[in-house]
């Protein structure tokens, strides 16, 4: 596939702060994007500058191989990660207002449909739930028939279910060909979403690759979980490599038997113990010692 | 310049107006109740108006017309006779003002008492002066006579309060509104599409001056109703 946008080199600094340094990457078409990482990574900072919301201080953007043009505006959806709409209009009128801006717009009946908006159409846009005001933004979102959409934390604040929901609409969109590039501070939401994953840390991208080429490069094996309670004094004996989270024990391992031998062999209570694979969160940790919602 | 984009900004501000309660309230019942306040609180007629103590006279039963003072002085207009029993009485008011002049009355000598430090003493001392005048020594006047009426308090004020209604309105209506959207986020969510800031600066004013209109006649109809306003 073809690359849709080309970041090279992007430098954005306010007064003291450095917020994004020197990054660059590519977003072929049709493909989902992911930058994740923990707040203040940089993330949103980086995504508006391409969005031309603010300037950056030195770097090229490219899109469809050439600077961005007055067209840009018309080819991209942007939802943002918090935002105030027009006052005191309903959710249809606001759509008809945004889609008046552009040339080629989505059919409001298609929106409807695709984000479920019938049962608060004619409310006012301020009245929503936090769900309902998701769909309703991802919609606004999509009024232009954007080729390349900008989601920014479109799922924080979420319940579980309205999230599940949210990726499924994403899943939708990207199915009609859509490029995204999507932030996130939530692992398995880019894990499930995207092909693509950069992890940003203090405004430079630590890791790119796909989740299964970044859990490969960076864990490998499988990761024991035990309760911290069921190590009695023992737990400095414990040779494995290890680290300790919220009240767990998580040993990364290649070889599960030799772990459960040292276990058993140190008398640990196995009870409560889980195993599971190695996943984006493992990787932010191994690269940064530090945990992507710190 | 993109016309329907504008249309729609136009369109969008106009309808923000109306649905908002305290917007309505303040283009339309505020320069009501102003108004209506003030015409309350200024809408009494006020002449100038002479006071003239008279003594001794029974307050009671004091009728101008049974007194020796001058009968045209006693008919001049914006005079206003108050009886009092005793010239202590009269000389009392008079030192504060009160009173603008003191007459006794079935005086030979026509004695009255004047506070000279009082601009309305003075002019009433020389209208009672002249009174005893005989017309053949007045000097030739011509009078000429103009057909006109009062322009009232309230008259003055209704430009006033229109003219300020909408230097609140438009600084309200175009410049605090963009500087909430502003910090809300509204125009960085309109900075990304198509609409430039030309265009949304020039829906804006448009609204705001057609809103203006708007209110100016409703406002106006509605206090001419009620007030009567004399135009031009």
């Amino acid at each position: 596939m073809p690359a849709i946008l080309e970041v090279k080199n992007l430098v954005k600094k306010y007064a003291t702060i450095t917020a994004v340094n020197d990054v660059s990457f590519t977003v072929e078409q049709g493909a989902c994007f992911a930058l994740l990482g923990p707040n203040g990574a940089g993330k949103t900072t980086t995504i508006e500058v391409i969005e031309d919301v603010i300037s950056a201080t030195s770097g090229t953007i490219e899109y469809k191989g050439k600077p961005r043009s007055a067209s840009f505006k018309d080819e991209i959806g942007i939802q943002f990660q918090e935002t105030s709409l027009l006052s005191f209009l309903t959710v249809r009128e606001t759509i008809e207002t945004f889609q008046s801006f552009y040339q080629k717009t989505t059919s409001l009946q298609e929106l409807t449909d695709l984000f479920n908006l019938e049962e608060f159409l004619d409310q006012g846009n301020d009245k929503l739930s936090g769900g309902q005001r998701q769909r309703f933004l991802m919609a606004l979102a999509l009024a232009n028939q954007p080729e390349f959409l900008f989601l920014d934390e479109p799922s924080t604040g979420l319940d579980p279910q309205a999230r599940r929901n949210l990726w499924n609409i994403v899943q939708q969109i990207k199915s009609k060909g859509k490029t995204i590039i999507l932030t996130t501070h939530y692992m398995e939401e880019a894990q499930y979403l995207c092909d693509e994953i950069a992890i940003m840390d203090n405004g430079v991208i630590i890791a790119q690759g796909t989740s299964e080429e970044l859990i490969k490069e960076y864990c490998g094996g499988i990761t024991v979980v035990i309760p911290k309670k069921s190590f009695s004094l023992s737990l400095n004996n414990l040779s494995m490599k290890y680290r300790e989270i919220q009240g767990r024990i998580e040993i990364q391992t290649n070889s599960i038997n030799e772990c459960l031998d040292q276990l058993l062999f140190l008398d640990i209570d196995l009870t409560d113990m889980t195993v599971r694979s190695p996943n984006l969160e493992d990787v932010f940790l191994n690269l940064t010692g530090k945990q992507l919602r710190e | 310049m993109n016309f329907k984009r504008l249309w729609t900004i136009f369109k969008t501000r106009n309808r923000e107006f109306f649905r908002d309660r305290s917007a309505f309230g303040w283009n339309f019942l505020f320069p009501f109740l102003i108004i209506g306040g003030f015409a309350i609180i200024f809408g009494g007629r006020e002449y100038t108006e002479y006071k003239i103590g008279v003594f001794p006279c029974e307050p009671g039963t004091f009728n101008i017309e049974e007194t020796d003072i001058p009968a045209l002085f006693q008919k001049t207009r914006y005079m206003k006779f108050i009886a009092f029993q005793t010239a202590e009485q009269g000389l009392e008011k008079l030192k504060h003002h009160k009173i603008d002049f003191l007459i006794k009355n079935g005086s030979p000598t026509n004695e009255y008492w004047v506070s000279d430090s009082s601009p309305k003493g003075y002019i009433v001392e020389k209208i009672y002066n002249s009174s005893f005048m005989p017309q053949s020594k007045k000097e030739n006047t011509n009078k000429k006579n103009i057909q006109g009426s009062e322009i009232r308090y309230i008259d003055w004020l209704f430009p006033g309060i229109l003219a300020m209604n909408m230097m609140f309105s438009a600084l309200w209506g175009v410049g605090f509104i963009i500087v909430r959207y502003r910090k809300n986020g509204v125009l960085k969510r309109l900075k990304v599409t198509p609409l430039t800031a030309f265009e949304y600066l020039s829906a804006q004013l448009l609204s705001r001056i057609y809103v203006l209109m708007f209110s100016l006649v409703i406002v106006w109809i509605g206090c001419d109703l009620v007030f009567s306003f004399k135009v031009g």
